[in-house]
């Protein structure tokens, strides 16, 4: 791909040329004759001369810097020959500014062969080195060939840029004095720096891109974290807690920033208009007090229904969402395929025509709701007049969710709502992390959360969930096995002892609580081989054991 | 228990369910009717007139606005956007009357000609899928209404399988007269009859039809190059097995060509259609119709500025976006107009016997430019040498300017738009290359334009043009009469005929030289009135900039600022900035010095982000975290909270999709974007 290569070169150009240049006149103070100079010229040739077409402005700027007044003896060295393009600098000249000078002139030629029989007798690596110089420079100079038959300088333009490269050289050709050993390794050793450079500054993401990806093996470190000891949940939850954050004061203004625009959103949100708010930052707080303004500012003579969805919950569905609404509608819509039970809902909205029901979602680019179906039937539902949508969105790519069709239906208006809070609900933290690591799967909130679940369950639940938690731990000890993802227990025979225990009289009852747990991920349930339904709680033995612990106090 | 408390135990409560209903004052049991039940009459007792309410309006000026101002603003806003909005809604629903008369005249003699095929009407709807919706809305309410039938659509995406699309037709059949009838009796009776079926057998609908016959059942597909092309042989055919029990049409919205979809199609299938071809008017010509009615017509209450006009119109075009949001970037202006601008009711303030202007508002007025540019004039005319005390002259002229302002700038508005208006019609005019232009410049001043809601023109300006085109072109007529009579051609010297070029061949060169002809008497005298009716026409063109006019800021919307930022957002422009500079969001003094590096007081996620911006595709965490600790450790000491700080930023980053989980090598992650 030529353009993008042709890109790719001149930014790394602009950076690198200052400082070659500048230790390349500081060797030319050490350096004599003639005949080095020329070698070393040619070593850099078909490096530099490639970059010239690129930066053909950047050199004449820079040579102009380099102006000083030009000795006139230099000059007349050169045999014009067929054309008068930049002719006088060349026999010593263009060392420094090599980028200045024209790479097809005869003394360069000339220059090749003898850099040729010099170089041969050296090393193998100096003979292939020339060898991939005269391919390059063979390239160049058909390429630059071209460029001179047409753009031949004339005018004014060309007596500038004639003068320029002039005075560029006539002050180099003073300085030239290195000797030859010397330079030609130091001048390669610091080629291959730049051909390797720490990457750009400000690049064009696009052109990033590409540097990043080239092909090959990533170049990092084989460093790895396991000198660190991860964060469990308690150790995270626990620093959370310590943790205050400097900035508190300024998000709460920010926030409180945002809260001035609710009376513009509710202007919008009664035009039809569907909000979606966007920005960096947990925007749920400021859900939650726009449907506290909300609730106060009922309009008259409307009814006013407030119903939060938290589309980052990991166990949202479509049907939860939906009976929710229903609640809402005080209507009781049978559980079956969203479309039909959309139906009802919008049957009871319109026997209710005083009603407004205001859908308030977090995360509507979160992953359970990401699904084409799912922003279909919200976009429905945002399209019915009486129904004000709002939502969140945490990702910087939410917009590609919508289509045409879905985008005029949910008619949204877009607002910067920029909050810097954390996402304390919404992320797992921990979890997040050891996954993106390749360390652990997901599951809640470890032992705290397993705590908070089993509170707001009944006697029996926790019993059973003691029972469960019990029994995986003998499995553990007898199998010998450190993590508990792997270790099952029998569905039949914790049956078996919950009926003994008179935890649950019925299978059906059983069924509902460890439908409870599953809801919460804090059982997982899979078949073996053979098809026996297992059993098993996905968390390590000490936080097993801290957990029964709890459970038994 | 304190109610704060409460609140935030409430919160935890709901923050892992899927949805809850906000009810923060009986929030124990969400959704408990009883309690609802109680809030709703309560509601509902204190009811008002919902004209009166003020939509959300506050009062502006500093919040010294007065409630009327706020409320005339609130009602002017309706007004005027109910206006513009009939108008488009009226003219959306013409625009299609053509295709949907000619779709309804097909379906209603394909029953008998079509024989042992099935009638199919495709309708080339163009690729935008939004205006699609308006057509198939409107086809479903026309068809519905001409003849007893049942209207079905179907899109690409909820058709999944053949027993989906099954299902859903004989569900939307038979469930569908349940809202229109209203009797539980005949919803049970359809539920009946697919209790006795399984419910994606078409024997249901025929029972159903038994029961209530109706004459057509219409099949929409809307985006048929959605839909499967297996799906759709399997069904077109079954359709048409059917068809001598239960009354099929089929209506394929297509977007590309029929020639396509018929390629897509078995020969076997195609051959069972009966069909014909109807193309829905193209989104283009909907747009410049609702153009003319809603924005240049001379009569809507706001005029959109050009700037603004122009990027909304880009994005039609630009983003393929349907007609629907060039209507709801118009709202919006109007909107935005209505809500935020103070100077706005003060031209209609009169006609609703609204209170005198505030002393805000005046003070507004003569800090709004069109008014000191007015004020500037006056004070130019006026001869300022021989008054004794400037200042006071200077606060007289303000005053004067300021009283009755509402009356004089709603005249200057008027004239301008008439101006304005006709100028652009005499530039169509011209584009037309009409050979009576003359006669097409007089029409516009003399009796306007019934579509752009343009009267007869009152200026005086426009009365004198009137009598100078007239003579002119009485003076033409007899011209020609004359130029007839002498049987020769009339020619000006702009015609072109009379210059000849004339090629000379000098020492090998080409000269090219131009010759004019002699003009004759009557072709002079022809010249003379083309430039004379030219002189007359342009020195009438010229208009004022709109914002230049006397308080146009009561009238004239233009900031392209909001309208952008609300409809075409640029999420990832907004994250970069917020992530990279915090300080512009949070202005806080920490962050604001630059040093060099990263600094350590910044967000966490925006140190690591910056990290982040350093790396290549592949990134080591291990690496990551040590650079962290490093930046991070010289505020917080504690490595342990530091990690914690760790954890929590690459959470995020990786909720933001900044990273995602590599495979490639231990404790690495992939980068994800270039932002």
């Amino acid at each position: 791909m030529p353009p993008r290569k042709a890109q790719n070169q001149s930014p790394i150009v602009v950076n690198s040329q200052s400082p070659r240049k500048r230790s390349r006149s500081n060797a030319n103070h050490e350096t004599e004759s003639e005949t080095p100079s020329k070698r070393r010229r040619d070593a850099l040739g078909a490096d530099d001369i490639t970059n010239r077409e690129n930066a053909d402005h950047q050199h004449e700027s820079m040579t102009n810097g380099f102006a000083e007044p030009s000795p006139a003896e230099k000059t007349p060295t050169t045999t014009p020959r067929k054309r008068g393009r930049p002719p006088k600098p060349r026999p010593n000249g263009d060392t420094p500014t090599p980028r200045a000078s024209d790479p097809r002139t005869p003394s360069k030629r000339k220059n090749k062969d003898g850099e040729d029989e010099d170089a041969t007798p050296r090393r193998q690596a100096g003979a292939d080195r020339s060898a991939r110089r005269k391919s390059a420079r063979a390239l160049i100079e058909s390429v630059v060939g071209n460029d001179d038959s047409d753009a031949e300088p004339d005018g004014i333009a060309g007596a500038i840029y004639d003068s320029s490269e002039e005075e560029a050289a006539g002050e180099d050709g003073d300085k030239t004095d290195a000797t030859p050993s010397k330079d030609t390794p130091e001048k390669r050793g610091r080629k291959k720096r730049d051909k390797s450079p720490t990457p750009p500054r400000d690049l064009p993401s696009h052109e990033l891109y590409f540097l990043h990806n080239k092909p090959g093996k990533p170049k990092t470190s084989n460093n790895t974290l396991s000198a660190l000891s991860l964060l469990t949940h308690d150790e995270y939850f626990t620093l959370l807690r310590e943790q205050t954050d400097r900035h508190q004061s300024q998000i709460e203004d920010l926030e409180a920033f945002h809260a001035k625009s609710f009376p513009q959103w509710t202007f919008e949100l009664s035009q039809g208009f569907s909000i979606c708010l966007y920005g960096y930052g947990s925007k749920r707080p400021l859900l939650q007090r726009l449907a506290k303004q909300l609730y106060q500012e009922t309009p008259p003579g409307k009814t006013q229904r407030i119903v939060i969805v938290n589309g980052y919950a990991q166990t949202t569905t479509m049907r939860d969402i939906l009976s929710t609404l229903g609640l809402a509608l005080n209507v009781r819509i049978p559980a079956g395929p969203p479309p039909n039970m959309m139906q009802v809902l919008l049957a009871s909205l319109a026997s209710a025509p005083d009603t407004i029901l205001a859908i308030l979602v977090n995360s509507i680019d979160g992953a359970p709701i990401r699904k084409a179906t799912h922003q279909a039937t919200l976009a429905q539902l945002a399209s019915h007049p009486q129904i004000r949508l709002i939502a969140s969105a945490d990702t910087p790519d939410f917009s590609l969710l919508w289509d045409v069709g879905l985008r005029s239906s949910f008619n949204f208006a877009f607002h910067d709502a920029t909050t810097f809070r954390p996402f304390t609900v919404e992320l797992d933290v921990v979890d997040d992390v050891h996954e993106l690591l390749g360390r652990k799967a997901r599951r809640i909130n470890g032992r705290e959360g397993v705590s908070f679940v089993l509170k707001s369950l009944p006697q029996n639940a926790r019993n059973l969930f003691q029972l469960l938690v019990g029994e995986v731990l003998i499995a553990m000890e007898e199998e010998g096995v450190g993590g508990g993802e792997d270790v099952g227990v029998e569905y039949r025979m914790i049956y078996n002892k919950a009926v003994e225990e008179f935890i649950c009289s019925s299978e059906m009852a059983f069924r509902t609580l460890l439908k409870e747990f599953h809801d919460h991920q804090i059982i997982t349930s899979r078949k073996d081989a053979i098809g026996t339904e297992l059993l098993s709680v996905p968390f390590g033995k000490e936080e097993l054991e801290a957990i029964l612990e709890d459970l038994m106090s | 228990m304190n109610p704060e408390r409460g609140d935030t135990d409430l919160l935890a409560q709901h923050d892992y369910q899927a949805a809850y209903i906000f009810d923060p004052e009986n929030g124990e049991t969400p959704g408990r009717p009883s309690k609802k039940r109680r809030v709703s009459k309560q509601t509902k007792g204190a009811s008002s007139t919902t004209e009166d309410s003020i939509l959300g309006f506050v009062p502006l000026l500093n919040g010294a606005e007065k409630p009327d101002f706020v409320k005339l603003r609130a009602q002017l806003y309706r007004e005027s956007w109910g206006k513009v909005e009939n108008r488009i809604q009226d003219a959306l629903r013409e625009s299609n009357s053509v295709t949907l008369d000619q779709v309804a005249t097909f379906v209603g003699e394909a029953k008998e000609a079509a024989d042992d095929k099935i009638p199919s009407a495709f309708i080339i709807t163009g690729s935008n899928l939004a205006s699609q919706n308006l057509l198939f809305e409107q086809l479903s309410e026309s068809l519905q209404a001409a003849s007893k039938s049942k209207f079905v659509r179907l899109r690409s995406s909820e058709a999944v399988s053949l027993r989906a699309m099954l299902k859903k037709i004989i569900r939307e059949v038979t469930d569908a007269n349940s809202d229109s009838a209203g009797e539980n009796l005949q919803m049970t009776n359809g539920q009946d009859i697919r209790r006795q079926y399984l419910d994606y057998d078409l024997e249901a609908l025929h029972a159903y039809i038994k029961t209530d016959p109706c004459e057509h059942i219409f099949v929409a597909f809307e985006d048929s190059e959605g839909f499967e092309s297996g799906l759709l042989c399997d069904l077109i055919p079954l359709f048409n097995a059917w068809r001598s029990r239960v009354p099929f049409t089929l209506l394929f919205g297509v977007a590309t060509s029929t020639e396509l979809l018929q390629a897509r199609l078995l020969k076997s299938v195609c051959q069972q259609i009966y069909g014909a071809q109807f193309d829905a008017v193209q989104s283009g010509s909907i747009l410049e119709t609702v153009f003319k009615i809603a924005v240049a017509a001379a009569d809507v209450p706001v005029r959109i500025a050009g700037p603004l006009l122009r990027s909304m119109l880009e994005r039609q075009q630009d983003q393929v976006a349907g007609i629907q949001s060039f209507v709801s970037s118009l709202k919006y202006a109007y909107m935005c107009h209505f809500y935020a601008n103070a100077l706005s009711p003060i031209l209609a303030a009169p006609d609703h016997g609204a209170p005198a202007l505030q002393a805000e508002h005046v003070e507004a007025l003569q800090y709004s430019s069109s008014f000191q540019i007015a004020l500037e004039k006056v004070i130019a005319e006026s001869d300022v040498s021989d008054v004794d005390d400037l200042s006071a002259f200077f606060v007289q002229q303000v005053a004067n300017l300021a009283t009755d302002c509402g009356s004089r700038a709603a005249a200057q508005r008027q004239t301008w738009v008439s101006c304005a208006v006709r100028g652009l019609e005499v530039l169509r005019a011209v584009s037309t290359g009409s050979t009576n232009f003359p006669q097409l410049v007089i029409e516009i001043y003399r009796h306007g334009d019934e579509e752009l809601r343009l009267g007869p023109s009152s200026e005086a300006d426009h009365a004198a043009l009137l009598t100078r085109l007239t003579e002119l072109t009485t003076e033409l007529t007899l011209l020609q009469k004359e130029a007839e009579s002498k049987g020769i051609s009339l020619h000006s010297k702009y015609t072109g005929h009379n210059t000849t070029v004339r090629t000379t061949v000098i020492r090998q060169r080409v000269h090219l030289s131009k010759d004019t002809m002699a003009l004759s008497e009557e072709d002079k005298q022809m010249t003379r009135i083309v430039d004379d009716t030219i002189a007359a026409i342009t020195a009438n063109l010229d208009v004022v900039p709109p914002n230049e006019v006397f308080l146009a800021e009561s009238w004239l919307y233009d900031s392209k600022a909001p309208s952008r930022d609300v409809f075409v957002p640029r999420p990832r422009v907004v994250f970069e900035r917020s992530l990279a500079r915090p300080s512009d969001y949070l202005a806080c003094e920490c962050c604001q010095e630059s040093h060099d590096g990263v600094q350590p007081t910044l967000p966490t996620t925006s140190i690591l982000y910056q990290m982040y911006l350093e790396t290549g595709s592949l990134i080591n965490v291990a690496d990551l975290w040590t650079a962290f600790h490093a930046a991070v450790s010289k505020e917080e000491e504690d490595e342990r909270k530091v990690l914690m700080l760790f954890y929590r930023a690459l959470a995020e980053l990786r909720a933001l999709g900044f990273v995602k989980g590599s495979k490639r090598k231990a404790d690495h992650v992939a980068k994800l974007k270039w932002l």
